[in-house]
């Protein structure tokens, strides 16, 4: 894990000016959840972090490295999006090793770690089903999956645990350390 | 009960019926090329008299019906790929980047579908004389490319407007470049509607006449559509030659659809996003 730091980040559309200089803090290792009204910026402060939405103005940190104009992949950060995003066309086992198969790591340790992560988050029968196939619940865990497979810096979970029951909630919860 | 039952056999008897009035000009087609050369004029009634394979035979034998399909294979193929390759990086660009006139870009692109074919034939003419691309097979692809590429385009960004963006944000996270994500993700999503792309392409391309005839002299260039044409003499017909040929022009169509079709399938995108 390391720490995160906002300074005076500005987010526009055009004239449209949607973040007005945030300046966040959070320490290595801590929980935090941003809340607020719908289209209030949670997922847009959440994307700058990812690298997927540009920054219109501060600096972004992640650990020491400035990171506001890395591209995502640099950046060391894990993301569980709203509506999960899972790559339909891959099996559960392939969605969940997508990362390490993109980071070069050979299929043997990648199926031992697959089949590790699917264990913590009770996806064990379902490697080789596709998303499709799979309720809505368990397609959250399969995100979940993804993104805690490779142990990145930091992890963002947009809207994480709307369509979990309690069960497997608790379960994913011990498993990402909260 | 007995309703539904009536209502089926009337679905099932319309059903007939159109297919035969749609199939009917294929078999008229076949039952001509089947009979003796210059006999189909004394044809009395709808079934061939006598069969014969040798309009068949003739055709690959005394004219060089297989060079032309050769060439329309050619054609075809090449300016179906190099159209989708054109359509889809267009179409994911202004499907996926947002800049200043990508609208503007894709009105013009629609206003080249509005003029008919007819009217763009000339002027392509003299611009293909003055390049000295007229007559050659280069030239050929060119333009059957100015017929294909634009609806590749608006095809394509279709397909991948339909794909949702975070499933590369998610890509992009997971260690991907742009460049990777669209490899890896987007790619595999969008070929249902790529192979669309390519069947639509080639089928314009096979069956084009008009730039065929006017950009083509020399025979040996000549796709099928203008090696079918060839038949039709000013003071006769060689309407069995020609049903042969037709009915051979078909079959590459069939084979490229048969094969593209396994392709095309819904709900490849289901389950991805909630």
């Amino acid at each position: 894990m390391a720490t995160v730091s906002f300074s005076k980040v500005v987010k526009s559309y055009g004239d449209a000016e949607v973040i007005h200089g945030a300046d966040i803090e959070i320490g290595d290792g801590e929980f935090v959840v941003f809340v607020g009204p719908s289209g209030c910026g949670k997922s847009t402060l959440l994307r700058m972090l990812a690298g997927l939405e540009s920054i219109s103005g501060g600096e972004i940190r992640i650990g020491d490295r400035v990171v506001s104009h890395l591209p995502p992949k640099d950046r060391d950060v894990a993301m569980v999006f709203q509506n999960y995003a899972l790559y339909p066309h891959m099996s559960v086992a392939d969605n969940i090793g997508f990362p390490l198969k993109m980071a070069g790591i050979a299929p043997a340790e990648r199926r031992t770690k697959v089949a590790e992560v699917a264990g913590l988050l009770g996806l064990d029968g379902l490697l080789d089903r596709h998303p499709r196939q799979l309720s809505g619940g368990q397609r959250q865990r399969v995100a979940m999956g993804r993104a805690i497979i490779r142990q990145p810096s930091v992890f963002l979970f947009d809207e994480p645990l709307s369509n979990s029951k309690a069960s497997a909630a608790a379960r994913s919860g011990s498993a990402t350390g909260w | 009960m007995a309703h539904s039952l009536g209502s089926q056999i009337l679905r099932t008897a319309a059903l007939a019926v159109l297919g035969m009035i749609v199939l009917f000009p294929v078999y008229w087609m076949a039952v001509i090329a089947l009979t003796p050369t210059g006999f189909s004029r004394s044809l009395a009634g709808i079934f061939p008299q006598r069969i014969t394979f040798e309009n068949f035979a003739m055709l690959f034998s005394e004219r060089p019906m297989l060079r032309w399909i050769g060439n329309s294979i050619f054609v075809a193929a090449a300016s179906s790929f190099l159209s989708l390759a054109f359509g889809a990086s267009c179409g994911y660009a202004l499907s996926r980047i947002r800049f200043r006139g990508s609208g503007l870009v894709l009105i013009l692109v629609l206003a080249t579908q509005m003029m008919p074919a007819t009217s763009i034939v000339v002027p392509l003419y003299i611009l293909f004389r003055d390049f000295g691309l007229l007559d050659t097979m280069q030239g050929m692809v060119l333009g059957h490319i100015s017929l294909v590429a634009p609806l590749a385009i608006w095809m394509s960004k279709g397909f991948f407007d339909s794909i949702p963006a975070d499933l590369e944000g998610a890509a992009r996270i997971d260690g991907c470049s742009r460049l990777s994500a669209y490899w890896h993700v987007t790619l595999p999503l969008a070929l249902p509607g790529l192979a669309a792309i390519f069947i639509y392409g080639f089928v314009t391309s096979w069956h084009d006449f008009l730039f065929a005839k006017t950009l083509i002299n020399s025979q040996s260039l000549w796709t099928a559509a203008t090696g079918i044409s060839s038949f039709r003499g000013e003071y006769f017909t060689l309407h069995e030659l020609q049903m042969a040929a037709a009915l051979v022009f078909a079959l590459p169509v069939i084979v490229v659809f048969l094969i593209m079709q396994r392709r095309i399938v819904s709900g490849a995108l289901a389950g991805s996003v909630r």
